[in-house]
């Protein structure tokens, strides 16, 4: 090394030299930085993930004494849950029904998606909200709305009666497996279209032309080069569907009936009424090992045999298919609006009066407007620290090459394929055992950990989507991390940023589940409307709210596209 | 700062990516005022080389002094080099003003005064006028430009270009290579320059480093990495060459006389490796040493009869293909087409000669 001249400003001192070495440390070691960046959010995602399951996982070898626990390990519940044929049912009837609806969405979404990513030219955005909207709307208003449908005087039977075909009401619309898998159907719709459409949206054209040039026909080439390459859209939208709906508690709970009630009806009693919570957390780790296994298996098979699918179908059938599967999206939701203005306690045809008093006796309501605020104020909460956590851990797992960041992306992630129940319980319990009060804190805890893996899903792409070198210019150009974040990486993923705040927003807003566990003495807005629903003369009144919910919703919905349009806008102007 | 000390100090550096070995304890010194360029084939560490410069990449060891400080614990921004860089990373959400002036923030100026430095850049760049426009609204050598202008208005002591012109069109990229090499002319500034054009390399360079597989085979003028190439990889990247296999005959200082079996015994400078008697090497002619014509040339050097394998015209040039019993693959061999000599050749094998004089040979290591 050369002398150092007269122009070094510094003597180096002890301090100066032990600041440098840190900074060599620092600047040497590209994981240290990168996990640096990533720590905040795995730390949460630890707490909140690992702590849970542990204590979930411990307790299930409890046993309840009264309202006391036995700590002594056993494994009792276990043995009870294998000899009671009870738990055996739900679990079989939970998996058959949530496999059974996962296969019926997908078969149902596949032309739908398969028509706009392939038929539909001019006005594709369009139609990709017009199949996503339904489902920016409150969970619970639209299986109710299937209530509404299905019900002893339901829709289809008032309106038949009326019209003189029936006589009596059908009563095994309602309350039957047939009933939660139409629903669960319905509500997943989109979660389904939309991996399928994207997977089926990436398959180069020209690869359908080769087939064409090489012989096959329309139906030869979508089976031996179509339906292939989209065989990961249909793997995620099976997955994505099977979750969550096998421990699905509100459709169950509001249209199965005694033959529709599912495993995680049973695991809710056991933390409620029947006050047996060691038992509750081995059901729950019996289902959690369960979707595991069967994910698995699944992923396992399906990457071998061949899928089950559709015949290409001519355009306009595929058309006509396409608008009759919107309508089947819409028409459940919009029977809100309609008898929300209906002047008549019972959800049934003839429709009576027009009447707007179910909005004033709403806009009179204050728990109405309590349990709204609190929903506001979890959400904005719980987007806003999702969205921070996000940002950073994309930042970190983009821009930084790092040991084992699969593993750890794969971790934060989690909560995506774990269904909502068993991260309500988990969490119950160890809010329970610290002594911790629940209140609106355990709630917006719960839903953080739910909606980081989606924040960090909806910024990744953003941080792919622009050029590294865009980041190291500005440190070129003498700006340090803080620097450029602030006038570059900030602005380049402000889109993604909005997008990943409202999508957690909404989800917080719309999660049931978890709040109805993890909740105290104020309920945010689905458990109001959850308990508003057990009284027939509230329901009006419902109505009335899940219409201004659906307005508002539409509102935002609209807004992200917008504000996801300008991002893309200034994409594609970017390639040119 | 010593005044004659290189600008850039590169000491055995080495970069290990995981188990991949990027770059291999290359050393190298680079003069202020240089347009030194690190010319290689995709893969072969240059980028990683120029990364380690501008401070995005780390060295596993060794050590980098730029303007005699050594570098490992300044982080990239702070720096005395700036980058442009290969896909140019222009601000999408700025304009082109605002760009150009992006580093001058630190400084504090006032506003007059930074514009008017920005407007000079543009001058400088020929793209006045065009300072309110956005990314997207320029065309690839526009851009190329104001990555330049946005490195170039920080002054710094060196400027890294990372292969700046390789998503040019081929018109356009050698008018750039003009005007860069002019710009660096005027502003002075240490260049260092990636490219795996070895023609880019040749035309614009004061020197070139010549790497493979993270080693720097070799550092020379233009001229001498083509006429004096001093082993058989760099001889092989840098244009066409033939090699035949010879065995050396003697050994005198910085030349030898080998025997080139059909050949014969020719005399010619050598490459780096130690040479003996014996030893069996490689004697390298350019296409363009070797003369081609009808009957035996008189007065030649060094002659042999061959037979005419192939041949392309180019317009300007022609290129043919000899082969000579004795040796396994065909002669290339290029000649100016100034007089239309060997007019009307077509692909009928037929005899000719070809001739080269003494100095044009190198002799390399195998």
């Amino acid at each position: 090394m050369s002398t150092t001249t007269a122009d070094t400003h510094v003597t180096p001192s002890g301090l100066n030299r032990a600041r440098e070495r840190v900074s060599t440390l620092f600047l040497g070691s590209e994981p240290l930085r990168g996990y640096t960046l990533l720590s905040p959010t795995l730390v949460v995602m630890a707490i909140g993930i690992l702590i849970p399951f542990t204590i979930l996982l411990t307790m299930s070898f409890w046993t309840q004494v009264a309202f006391e626990f036995d700590t002594t390990p056993t494994l009792n519940n276990y043995a009870k849950a294998l000899e009671h044929p009870v738990y055996e049912t739900l679990l079989l009837r939970s998996i058959m029904i949530s496999g059974a609806c996962s296969i019926a969405t997908v078969l149902l979404s596949y032309p739908m998606a398969y028509y706009v990513a392939f038929h539909v030219k001019r006005y594709k955005m369009l139609w990709i909200i017009l199949m996503t909207l339904p489902f920016w709307t409150s969970y619970l208003l639209r299986v109710f709305a299937w209530k509404v449908i299905l019900g002893f005087n339901g829709v289809i039977n008032s309106g038949l009666k009326s019209v003189g075909l029936i006589e009596q009401p059908m009563e095994f619309l309602l309350y039957s497996p047939t009933a939660v898998v139409i629903t669960l159907a319905h509500a997943w719709a989109a979660f389904a279209i939309l991996p399928i459409y994207v997977s089926l949206e990436k398959i180069d054209r020209s690869l359908l032309e080769a087939a064409t040039d090489l012989g096959d026909g329309p139906v030869a080439r979508f089976f031996r080069i179509t339906l292939p390459l989209s065989l990961p859209g249909i793997i995620a939208a099976t997955l994505i569907i099977f979750i969550p709906t096998v421990g699905d508690y509100v459709t169950p709970a509001l249209l199965g009936g005694p033959d529709g009630i599912m495993m995680a009806n049973m695991i809710q009693a056991m933390f409620g009424k029947v006050n047996d919570w060691p038992m509750g957390a081995a059901l729950s780790v019996g289902m959690m090992v369960t979707v595991a296994v069967f994910a698995i298996t699944f992923m396992f098979v399906s990457r071998k045999a061949t899928e089950v699918s559709y015949i290409d179908r001519p355009n306009r059938t595929l058309a006509v298919y396409a608008i009759a599967y919107l309508l089947f999206l819409y028409i459940p939701v919009l029977f809100l609006p309609l008898f929300s203005f209906n002047d008549a306690i019972y959800v049934a045809f003839p429709l009576k009066e027009f009447t707007t008093k179910w909005y004033v006796q709403l806009f009179n309501n204050e728990p109405m407007f309590a349990a709204l605020l609190n929903s506001i104020k979890v959400g904005a909460v719980t987007a806003t620290i999702s969205t921070l956590l996000g940002v950073f851990a994309a930042k970190a797992v983009t821009r930084y090459r790092m040991p084992g960041k699969n593993p750890v992306v794969g971790f934060i992630m989690l909560p995506l394929v774990i269904p909502g129940i068993i991260f309500g319980v988990a969490l119950l319990i160890l809010m329970s055992r610290l002594g911790v009060p629940l209140s609106l804190y355990t709630v917006t805890l719960g839903h953080i950990i739910v909606c980081v893996p989606f924040s960090m899903a909806t910024l990744i792409p953003r941080f792919e989507g622009f050029d590294k070198s865009i980041e190291e210019a500005s440190a070129d150009l003498g700006e340090n991390m803080f620097g450029t974040f602030w006038r570059v990486t900030l602005p380049m993923v402000f889109p993604g940023l909005v997008a990943s705040f409202l999508l957690c927003f909404t989800i917080s807003f719309d999660e049931f589940i978890m709040a109805f566990f993890l909740s105290g003495t104020e309920p945010t807005l689905p458990i109001f409307i959850w308990n508003q629903l057990r009284f027939p003369q509230r329901v009006p009144g419902v109505l009335a709210l899940g219409t201004i919910v659906l307005v508002i919703s539409f509102a935002v919905v609209f807004f992200a596209q917008w504000i996801r349009n300008v991002g893309i806008h200034d994409k594609t102007k970017r390639g040119m | 700062m010593s005044a004659q000390g290189p600008m850039i100090s590169i000491r055995t550096v080495a970069k290990s990516f995981g188990p991949v070995r990027a770059v291999e304890a290359v050393s190298m010194e680079i003069a202020e005022g240089e347009f030194f360029s690190l010319l290689g084939p995709s893969g072969c560490g240059k980028t990683t080389l120029l990364r380690m410069l501008a401070g995005f990449e780390t060295p596993t060891s060794g050590e980098i002094f730029i303007d005699d400080q050594p570098m490992s614990s300044v982080p990239p921004h702070q720096r005395p080099v700036n980058m442009v860089f290969q896909s140019y990373a222009i601000f999408p959400h700025l304009n082109v003003r605002a760009n150009i002036a992006y580093g001058l923030r630190k400084q504090k100026l006032p506003m007059p005064k930074q514009n008017a430095m920005v407007d000079e850049m543009l001058e400088l760049i020929k793209l006045p006028g065009y300072g309110d426009r956005r990314s997207h609204e320029l065309s690839g050598g526009e851009r190329q430009r104001v990555a330049l202008a946005r490195a170039l208005i920080k002054r710094p002591k060196v400027l890294l270009l990372d292969e700046p012109l390789g998503a040019l069109d081929k018109q356009l990229r050698e008018q750039m290579q003009l005007e860069l090499r002019a710009l660096q002319r005027s502003v002075g500034i240490t260049f260092v320059f990636v490219t795996h054009d070895q023609e880019e390399a040749l035309t614009m360079s004061d020197r070139i480093a010549v790497m493979s597989k993270g080693r720097c085979l070799q550092i020379d003028t233009p001229n001498r990495l083509y006429e004096a190439p001093s082993n058989r990889d760099v001889a092989a990247f840098i244009g066409t060459i033939n090699f035949f296999d010879a065995s050396v005959k003697s050994v005198n200082g910085k030349a030898a006389t080998v025997d080139a079996g059909v050949l014969g015994q020719v005399k010619a400078p050598v490459g780096d490796g130690t040479f003996h008697s014996g030893a069996n090497v490689l004697l390298a002619i350019r296409p363009e040493k070797l003369r081609i014509d009808n009957k035996k040339p008189k007065g030649a050097a060094h002659a042999v009869e061959g037979v005419l394998d192939a041949a392309a015209y180019l317009g300007e040039r022609s290129h043919f293909y000899v082969r000579v019993e004795g040796i396994e693959r065909p002669i290339a061999v290029s000649a100016q087409n100034a007089q239309r000599v060997l007019e009307g050749i077509d692909d009928q094998p037929r005899p000719v000669w070809l001739s080269w004089s003494s100095d044009s040979a190198v002799i390399l290591d195998t």
